[in-house]
């Protein structure tokens, strides 16, 4: 039996022996499309690096994104360059999945297994994929697989505070057709334990006097979450340049609303729960011909989110407020790409979205519908791309949105990359653009307070950069820094009125400029000992230089809300043979509370934190089985920290996952 | 290596919490300013600021007590020194010590109560006391003592559309009166010793959102009209105000106000006869008038560029009239508080907490009775109106403008009016503890009790209230007479009470001061005395309108300037001082009336609700100033000390509340 296992083990170290280093896209073969773009990829390896892990996690420890995230499984939102969250157009297979009730996506809600690969497009370079992202884009395309034959993957993973995760992927592919099925079902109690600063317990002795007086210890109240998603996807590859393709993703999700810190009710007597259905489909048809590309997708989308607070108390449930929203997007668009020569490359595109926003609620504010109301969102572009010179690239877009009945002013944007040196790879891009953000519909219809006056946000950014990517025999190291600046004019803002209710109002003007930077590689330390790195750290200075309310109002020039002025990330993986060990650590700067950045009040800056994770895995191959089992030490210093006021984060937890591939 | 160390060093630091309790000093008559801080972030604080200092401390209740208030303020009440201070989204009402701002106890929305989001606390009596609520459809009821949840009455009927929103709360004899704010059009009345809803009134617009009650028994409220919008209404989205008796519960005065957006709110002043709104602007009336005025008394503050300032809350301080108003500016950063004088001048401004909402004002020496609180000490009440003076026998201001017709108080004595009657108004508003002033110097009143005052050679005998602070003390000298031939009248021998300055140079025997009443309206009022000296008292129309500071009851002499009275008694001297427009008017050590000296102060034994200044009929002294060893008195004169007058107040009057025998409750009394 021994014998056997050391046969075994020694099979599994054979395989897992071939531990090389990646490729390095040469600028020689850097595709037209590109043309200076400033764009991240995430790949598969990061993001299914292990199933607990949302897009919002993936995001906020490898990129310069900053993610606002209220803690494990509640609402994340993404910025680039110190944005606000609808400053982030996000596509899934090339349609946009922001909420057109809310303008903004929620990361939290997407499974990292579920996305094969992550384009972050920082500023103008967004205006390659999509209008709106005066922050940038984020795109997420799941792969057609290329194995061949049916195989089957399953993940288990438990972890701290009840958290059980089970993954099954299942794919098929035979000659031109291939099948995949995944299904993440996720749930947690996530009752954690922190000590609650913002609380004191005094003891008292008979005549009331106190004896003692302590921060209690208390458990995270309403964190629960019950998860399922299913993405199904057929692929048909005809052989002669044409390719069908459906994508159909279910998520059915039940979230508690964690309790603050300074909540003193009873979470066995009250429920804050958000209750989402969304159906995302996308059926897409793709027609590659010698000079010449045609990409038509069709799609439909299906959101229903609840948000329901309510008593149990005396055995009855009453709503306390309650809001519901009904989305249904129907979508539509092609893009033709025509390469002219070598070195010429139009495209064109168009694409429709119908946004149906049915929204109603329950509040002391209001009760009954906000709105229901439907609008066509329709985008033209024409891009033109040119290399004059094999050093020099050119290219210039513009787009042209429609939004209902408005006309939004054309959106340009013009780019440029020079190969500055060949064998580093070493090339400096330029990009200048105008965007526009049409407002979302809860800011145009929402009542009361909805103001359909409000104009589009108005941004205007230029950045400049240098990236390059060096390949030697034992090691590559690849990287870019860029600057930007940005002044975004008309930003949104939505405040009370002197009735209670909010209402948004084009007021802001923001100027965010900075440098964001992201250097990685690989290195073979030794004979099957590889060490991979990457490091991002972002510089955002994010600054109201808009019309002071008043007087009295203290904003001017002072950091946005929430935005942290540096952050910065490194993960580094060192694999030898069959084991694999990583350690994600991450840094953000204070973050203000306020827009006048008090800091003499204790709840007015929220201080810097450090975050580091680590994870081991050991891969086992038993015959045709192929398994590996992985510890997750997540918080290992056991930080005490808030990345939003009164919603403390988990401290020290783990997480073991066993996975089994066929 | 080196990386890992240093994120060990840098991880241990990351705190989030663990401060330390702090002391912070509290001051007389501060005023506690509720920051409600922003809807699920748990950043509402408590700001405080002293009126003297003009200096502001925020964040005092995380200060002191090394944890956060909440999320979402709702409202401040002090009664005594307890402040209860509502935190709607945490479900917590706090009661916090007003002079060291500890945690005395809490009441919270733990599963055996029906809190969910506590709104206002009305104290009914010591042992209980009422909590609104936004969302549960209960009253709750908590001993405001010990903290102990007793029960919670049930409001269902206020609900409209799902909502039964309890807001203010007012006290009417037994009944206490809550509006219900959110989709509803009603007042609820609760009868407190069934603890059940009794009645309730329909208003003609939607969503009362503030209500307060006068000294007649009015209900004073004002809706904000619901919302309008293009696509969605509820409601005319106009401001209503309304005057409802509280005994009949019927509508008397029902008027529409003109602007739509308005953060509407109420307050009433101490003496319960002046309402200040809140509507964009602030707009001041008094009880008797019949509709609001059109013209704003306080503008909200407006920039050179034009832009006007958002008023969101409102505060009048009970002592002296000032205004608080809070800008809450972009509702993200700190607000600023203004302050006004009584007159609407701008005192002070300063920087307090997100979201300024809710005023309370504290008086460390004397725990104030917050308004709408009057019925609050019904038996302290009693008592204190049988140690009362039962008789005003001469009433002889000199001239001065909170004599009658003072515009934060409106007139108390009507035109033509004769001594007598005069005397009975005075008598009436002592009974309700309301000011009387005495005009400037050499002013009197002459009062009698319908009993002799012991002289208990040591203790205590009178208490005089007045309504001084350390910066603004307006003395009065007391005198006191023995009914020796025991006829009733206040025709026997005057008696000195020695103050600290009897004897020094600060104090004139033998002072006679003359005015000389004015021929021509809206004019100052000169005045001479026996010292040489001369000067005026002042025409100040801000304060009052009434053409002349001369009243029709006061008796005149001939003299070459024509008509004029005289005045005879002591004289302190003037020590207040006038800079940046600001006037000081310092205290002496003791023995004043309206004096915010050693004797002012809270006497447990007389009176636990409020602050007098306290005399021992000991110190009485003959003209040749010894003592003069009463064994009891009967009446007791009061006069304006000083002479003087400053450019925002005006001339120094003493100004009086009440006069009582200090023993009488203690040992009952025999007419």
């Amino acid at each position: 039996m021994t014998a056997t296992m050391l046969v075994l083990c020694a099979n599994a170290q054979e395989r897992h022996r071939a531990i090389q280093l990646d490729d390095v896209q040469v600028v020689a073969a850097r595709r037209l499309k590109d043309v200076g773009i400033e764009k991240t990829t995430i790949d598969t390896l990061i993001l299914h690096d292990n199933i607990s892990l949302s897009v919002a996690d993936i995001l906020s420890k490898n990129s310069t994104l900053f993610v606002k995230s209220y803690g494990r499984a509640t609402e994340a939102t993404a910025e680039f360059r110190g944005t606000s969250p609808s400053h982030t157009q996000v596509t899934w297979n090339g349609m946009k999945i922001n909420s057109p009730m809310l303008g903004t996506l929620d990361f939290s809600t997407i499974p990292a297994y579920f996305i094969d690969e992550t384009n972050l497009y920082h500023g103008a370079s967004s205006i390659s994929i999509t209008g709106g992202g005066l922050g940038g884009a984020v795109e997420m395309i799941t792969k057609p697989i290329t194995s061949e034959g049916l195989h089957a993957q399953y993940v288990q993973g438990i972890g701290s505070f009840d958290t059980y995760d089970q993954f099954l992927r299942l794919t098929y592919k035979r000659e031109r057709w291939s099948a995949s099925t995944r299904i993440v079902y996720s749930t947690s109690d996530n009752r954690y334990t922190y000590t609650n600063y913002d609380k004191k317990v005094d003891v008292r002795d008979e005549q009331g006097n106190i004896i003692e007086s302590y921060h209690p210890e208390e458990k995270n109240k309403s964190g629960y979450f019950d998860d399922v998603h299913a993405l199904q996807e057929v692929h048909y590859n005809a052989g002669n340049g044409n390719r069908l393709g459906l994508n159909v993703w279910y998520t059915h999700s039940k979230r508690g609303l964690p309790f603050l810190s300074v909540d003193y009710k009873d979470d066995s007597d009250f429920k804050n729960e958000q209750n989402n259905d969304a159906l995302r489909s996308v059926l897409s048809w793709q027609s590659i011909h010698e000079g010449w590309t045609l990409s038509t997708k069709a799609g439909y989308i299906y959101n229903q989110m609840a948000y329901d607070y309510f008593t149990t108390r005396q055995n009855a449930t009453n709503n306390i407020t309650k809001s519901n929203s009904y989305t249904n997007t129907a979508f539509l668009s092609a893009s033709h790409d025509w390469n002219i020569s070598e070195n010429l490359m139009l495209t064109s595109g168009f694409s429709t979205y119908y946004n149906h926003v049915k929204s109603s609620d329950k509040s002391p504010f209001h009760i009954g519908d906000n709105f229901n109301l439907g609008r066509w969102d329709t985008d033209v572009n024409l891009q033109l791309r040119w290399r004059p010179i094999n050093a020099l690239s050119l290219s210039g877009i513009i787009r042209e949105e429609v939004h209902g009945n408005d006309w939004v002013a054309p959106i340009p944007a013009a780019f440029a990359d020079i190969i500055i040196y060949k064998p580093w790879n070493l090339v400096l891009k330029a990009s200048i653009a105008q965007n526009y953000r049409y407002p979302s519909m809860d800011d145009l219809y929402f009542q009361p307070g909805g103001n359909p006056n409000l104009n589009p946000e108005k941004g205007f950014t230029y950045d400049m950069g240098i990236e390059f990517a060096i390949k030697q025999k034992r090691y590559t190291l690849k990287g870019n820094v860029s600057a930007f600046d940005s002044h975004i004019k008309d930003w949104i803002l939505w405040t009370p009125n002197p009735k209670g209710f909010w209402e948004p109002s084009n007021v802001k003007k923001v100027h965010n400029y900075g440098i964001e930077a992201t250097i990685g590689g690989e290195a073979m330390m030794a004979k099957d000992l590889k060490l991979t790195a990457q490091a991002n750290y972002a510089y955002t200075p994010s600054k109201n230089i808009g019309e002071d309310m008043n007087s009295n109002d203290a904003s001017y020039g002072k950091q946005l809300c929430y935005v942290p002025k540096h952050s910065s990330n490194l993960n580094a993986r060192l694999q030898w043979r069959s084991w694999t060990m990583g350690c994600q650590w991450c840094y953000y700067s204070e973050r203000f509370t306020t827009t006048s950045n008090e800091v003499s009040y204790i709840t007015g800056e929220l201080k810097p934190y450090y975050m580091t994770d680590c994870s081991l895995e050991k891969a086992f191959t038993l015959s045709k089985l192929n398994a590996s089992v992985k510890g997750v030490v997540n918080n290992v210093f056991n930080s005490e920290y808030v990345t939003v006021l009164s919603h403390p984060m988990p401290r020290r937890n783990y997480e073991i996952y066993l996975t089994i591939k066929l | 290596m080196l990386l890992l160390a240093s994120v060990l060093i840098t991880a241990c630091s990351d705190s989030i919490g663990g401060g330390e309790e702090e002391k912070v000093a509290s001051a007389e008559g501060g005023v506690f300013i509720l920051c409600e801080g922003n809807f699920n972030a748990g950043n509402a604080t408590l700001s405080y600021y002293d009126p003297m200092k003009k200096n502001v401390e925020n964040g005092v209740f995380r200060r002191a007590n090394d944890r956060k208030l909440g999320d979402t303020g709702q409202s401040i009440t002090i009664y005594g020194n307890t402040a209860y201070i509502a935190v709607e989204n945490s479900g917590i009402v706090w009661g916090m010590d007003t002079e060291t701002f500890k945690v005395k106890g809490q009441i919270t929305a733990a599963s055996n109560t029906n809190i969910i989001n506590p709104r206002y606390v009305h104290k009914v009596s010591d042992t209980k006391a009422y909590v609104t609520d936004l969302y549960a459809h209960y009253i709750n009821i908590f001993n405001p003592q010990t903290f102990q949840y007793t029960g919670s009455i049930s409001v269902e009927e206020a609900a409209n559309n799902g909502y039964c929103s309890t807001e203010e709360m007012v006290q009417h004899g037994k009944y206490v009166f809550t509006n219900c704010w959110s989709y509803s059009n009603k007042i609820l009345v609760i009868d407190t010793e069934q603890d059940k809803v009794v009645e309730s009134i329909t208003l003609t617009s939607w969503q009362p959102k503030s209500m307060k009650i006068d000294k007649n028994g009015k209900l004073w409220v004002i809706t904000d009209g619901g919302y309008s919008t293009s696509e969605d209404s509820f409601g005319d989205n106009v401001p209503h105000l309304y005057r409802i008796d509280a005994d009949t519960r019927s509508i008397e005065l029902d008027q529409p106000l003109s602007t739509d957006d308005a953060n509407v709110q109420i307050a009433m002043n101490a003496s319960s006869d002046t309402l200040y709104i809140i509507n964009n602007d602030v707009y001041r009336m008094s009880i008797n008038e019949a509709k609001m005025p059109s013209q704003p008394f306080i503008l909200a503050p407006v920039d050179n560029n034009g832009t006007r300032h958002k008023l969101y809350g409102i505060g009048v301080n009970p002592k002296n009239s000032e205004v608080y108003v809070a800008d809450a500016v972009d509702y993200r950063q700190a607000g600023v508080v203004y302050r006004y004088a009584a007159d609407g001048s701008l005192i002070d401004h300063f920087k307090v907490g997100i979201t300024p909402n809710h005023f309370a004002f504290s008086d460390k020496a004397s725990g104030n009775v917050p308004e709408g609180n009057e019925n609050n000490n019904e038996n302290e009440n009693n008592k204190l109106e049988r140690a009362l003076v039962s008789k005003i026998f001469e009433y002889m201001p000199a001239p001065g403008h909170q004599v009658n017709g003072y515009t934060v108080v409106g007139d108390f004595i009507h035109d033509g009016a004769t001594m007598e009657e005069a005397c009975d108004s005075v008598l009436s508003h002592f009974k309700h503890q309301q000011m009387v002033s005495l005009g400037a110097q050499g002013g009197y009143l002459i009062a009698g009790f319908d009993h002799n005052v012991t002289n208990s050679n040591g203790d205590y005998d009178l208490a005089i209230k007045g309504n001084p602070y350390s910066y603004q003390s307006e003395p009065g000298i007391v005198w006191v007479m023995k009914d020796e031939n025991g006829d009733g009248l206040p025709n026997d021998t005057w008696y000195e009470l020695a103050g600290s300055e009897y004897g020094t140079e600060n104090e004139t025997l033998d002072y006679a001061i003359t005015y000389y009443k004015p021929s021509t309206p809206f004019a100052d009022i000169r005045w001479t005395d026996n010292q040489g000296g001369e000067g005026i008292v002042p025409y100040m129309s801000a304060w009052n309108k009434h053409e002349s500071y001369w009243q029709d009851w006061v008796p005149t002499e001939d003299s070459p300037e024509g008509p004029c009275h005289t005045f005879y008694g002591s004289r302190l001297k003037d020590t207040h001082t006038y800079e940046n427009g600001y006037t000081m008017e310092p205290p002496f050590d003791w023995g004043y009336a309206d004096n915010d000296g050693k004797d002012y102060f809270k006497n447990d034994a007389f009176d636990k609700s409020g602050a007098k200044c306290y005399f021992k009929l000991s110190n009485a002294v003959t003209r040749d100033g010894k003592p003069a060893n009463l064994d009891y008195i009967n009446f007791v004169k009061i006069q304006t000390a000083q002479t003087g007058h400053s450019p925002n107040l005006g001339e120094i009057s003493t100004e009086v509340h009440g006069i009582w025998d200090c023993h009488a409750s203690s040992r009952g009394l025999t007419p």
